[in-house]
């Protein structure tokens, strides 16, 4: 009983967790200008993150170690400071975008500048993490983000052609604007395959003291709970095509996206939409704070702990405060959260070969895994997504430099 | 008795040759026995990687290697203690020719621990 | 008994006699014999010790840092191995690693900063 509890708790979490700033951005731009011809980038971008979920839950329930415990100790630190490095400047980068989606939120629903916003909501994470634990910050504003549903809601009631969304799931060439086409998929990919979410679901179940006999429900989170997340993507930009697409309206402006919903739901539609924006940033806010603490501390081998009080873990609870407050203040000083928004995950895509292929190591490596190692499924999906993750980082600069806006 | 130190983690990764100057690897783990007190070095790994060595990748690169190449791609060989010159940390030499080491994996000593263990289950806790 | 420094030792945590975690082992110090097997004489733990596996531009810049702040005793901790009880997945000492430079900024930062901050 208690097991389905979990399984039902770990699959919910996951699917109010899923959307943040960047995926919904990414999807809303994806369906206003190519329709539903993108939905294959969701479609991939979901089965490569439910990939990386399931292994690094199963390396943290084998093993008792997180990925950033598993990168230092089976590489060594010169390994070890490349996806280090990499990974805090790219999520440093994410996290200023999320604040800068609450921010706007903010903005919208009560006319005062984001800039303004900034701060404050940098200090509400902060606090949040100060005083909360471990699940309370996971689960509490996991469970809130449930409201990112309203997006389900309202993509039902346009009923879109189910067969058009169907064939669009497998990958299509756009037949116009093509780099702007390849842009927006590698965007995509790289707002669904964030480097922070699975290390930080291994850092998750270590907290919570995950071992082998949790290795069913591992599966069944990350299965269920990533395809349900990804469905929201998909139901963002069926929206998005339906409502923008016709009348011809490009996203550059969060404002913009404010318009999503009205048309379907009314004025409840968009309040629903900044409750949704609001909510899915913060919770990506507080988890992208935590992750990069996590890497380092782990990586050093610092205390780590979320559920301790911060006076027993010194050097990690100052981490998570200057970083979540230095990015609060690249919000503060008005970069343009869209605009930041697109480049980090472009940023964030370019960068998975770091944090993809040694996975593919860590997870075949007998002496650490044992007879819990990849089977040859598993291998040859990871396999095909590393590929996927080089010849997207060798597409990084040019896509920028053509298909940025 | 005169006494040097040496630093293992500025040795893991050099590349090792042999008493004619053939390469023989890259330097990748060393072994001890607890005797007496003490940890007394048994033998050292070296993993050849034939002609992917000059790559000189660190132990990412080469556990990568391992895994995609197999057994075409890497051969370890055993050093004993008394066979490793260590007078050079930067240049670690074996003092005898390379055909003359155990292979990992041939020879069945059963103080060889060539074979892999399973990762322990315990948690860590803090 | 077995060690095989890089699979064991080398990377792994290190706790302490209360089961604090004290960092990582950032290296290991071989003590070559004349005539006789080389012993394992030593870890350490140290920012220093990292940086040099880093490049020696990064040692001297580790260096340099120390030296502005010797307060902080940002040196380096050596452990001998006859105090190291275990080695699985993480290697244990018998000691106490508060006092050591190990944990001098985590102390340092608990006095200083975070417990000036209320809630904490």
């Amino acid at each position: 009983m208690k097991r389905i509890l979990d399984l039902t708790l770990g699959i919910v979490t996951s699917i109010g967790g899923f959307l943040e700033a960047g995926s919904i951005i990414t999807a809303v731009q994806a369906g206003a200008v190519f329709g539903y011809k993108l939905l294959w980038t969701i479609a991939l971008g979901t089965l490569g993150l439910m990939l990386l979920v399931e292994q690094s839950g199963r390396l943290a329930a084998v093993t008792g170690r997180t990925v950033g415990d598993a990168l230092r100790e089976r590489f060594g630190i010169r390994f070890f400071i490349i996806p280090l490095v990499t990974g805090l400047l790219v999520s440093f980068l994410v996290l200023a975008s999320e604040i800068g989606g609450v921010a706007l939120a903010l903005q919208m629903a009560t006319g005062i500048g984001f800039q303004w916003w900034a701060m404050p909501v940098a200090f509400a994470g902060w606090f949040l993490l100060w005083k909360g634990n471990f699940g309370i910050v996971e689960k509490g504003t996991s469970l809130l983000g449930l409201v990112t549903i309203v997006f389900v809601v309202a993509a039902l009631k346009l009923h879109p052609d189910w067969g058009r969304v169907g064939a669009s799931l497998l990958p299509t060439a756009p037949d116009h604007d093509g780099p702007r086409y390849w842009y927006l998929a590698v965007s995509i990919i790289g707002a669904s395959i964030s480097p922070y979410l699975y290390m930080f679901y291994s850092s998750g179940a270590v907290e919570d003291g995950w071992g082998v006999n949790d290795l069913s429900t591992n599966k069944a989170t990350a299965v269920l709970g990533m395809s349900f997340g990804g469905i929201l993507s998909a139901a963002v930009l069926i929206i998005a095509a339906l409502v923008f697409l016709p009348r011809g309206i490009q996203v550059d402006r969060y404002e913009q996206a404010g318009l999503l919903l009205p048309p379907v739901l009314g004025h409840t539609g968009f309040v629903l939409f900044l409750a949704s924006l609001g909510i899915a940033c913060f919770g990506a806010t507080t988890e992208i704070t935590l992750a990069m603490a996590y890497l380092l501390a782990q990586g050093l081998g610092w205390d780590w702990s979320e559920n301790a009080r911060p006076k027993q873990n010194a050097r990690f609870s100052l981490t998570y405060t200057v970083t979540i407050l230095l990015a609060g203040v690249v919000m503060a000083v008005g970069i343009d959260p869209l605009k930041l928004t697109n480049f980090s995950m472009m940023l964030t895509a370019a960068s998975l070969p770091v944090t993809v292929i040694p996975m593919f190591v860590l997870m075949n490596d007998e002496a650490l895994v044992g007879e819990h190692r990849n089977r040859w499924f598993s291998n040859a999906a990871l396999g095909a997504l590393s590929i996927v993750t080089i010849i997207v980082l060798v597409s990084a600069v040019p896509l920028q430099i053509l298909g940025g806006s | 008795m005169t006494t040097r130190e040496c630093r293992v983690e500025l040795l893991i990764g050099r590349r090792v040759v042999d008493a004619s100057g053939e390469v023989v690897g890259r330097l990748e783990e060393i072994i001890a026995d607890y005797v007496d007190d003490e940890y007394v070095v048994r033998e050292f790994h070296v993993g050849g990687y034939a002609a992917l060595e000059r790559l000189g990748t660190g132990m990412f690169g080469r556990s990568l290697l391992r895994l995609i190449g197999g057994d075409r791609v890497y051969t370890g060989y055993i050093v004993p203690w008394r066979h490793m010159d260590l007078s050079d940390p930067e240049h670690p030499r074996v003092m005898v020719a390379k055909s003359e080491l155990p292979r990992i994996g041939e020879a069945p000593d059963p103080k060889s621990s060539t074979s892999s263990v399973p990762g322990k289950q315990s948690r860590r806790s803090a | 008994m077995e060690l095989r420094i890089v699979h064991d030792l080398l990377d792994k945590v290190v706790l302490d006699d209360g089961r604090r975690n004290i960092g990582r082992v950032d290296g290991v110090v071989l003590e070559l014999r004349r005539d006789a097997a080389p012993v394992v004489s030593a870890f350490e733990i140290g920012g220093r010790v990292l940086a040099r596996r880093l490049g020696p531009r990064l040692a001297r810049w580790a260096v340099a840092l120390g030296r502005r702040w010797p307060a902080l005793g940002n040196g380096v901790t050596r452990f001998a191995m006859r105090d190291v009880r275990t080695t699985g997945i993480t290697v244990s000492v018998k000691c106490d690693g508060r006092p050591t430079p190990a944990l001098a900024w985590e102390n340092w930062l608990r006095e200083h900063v975070i417990s000036r901050i209320p809630g904490a």
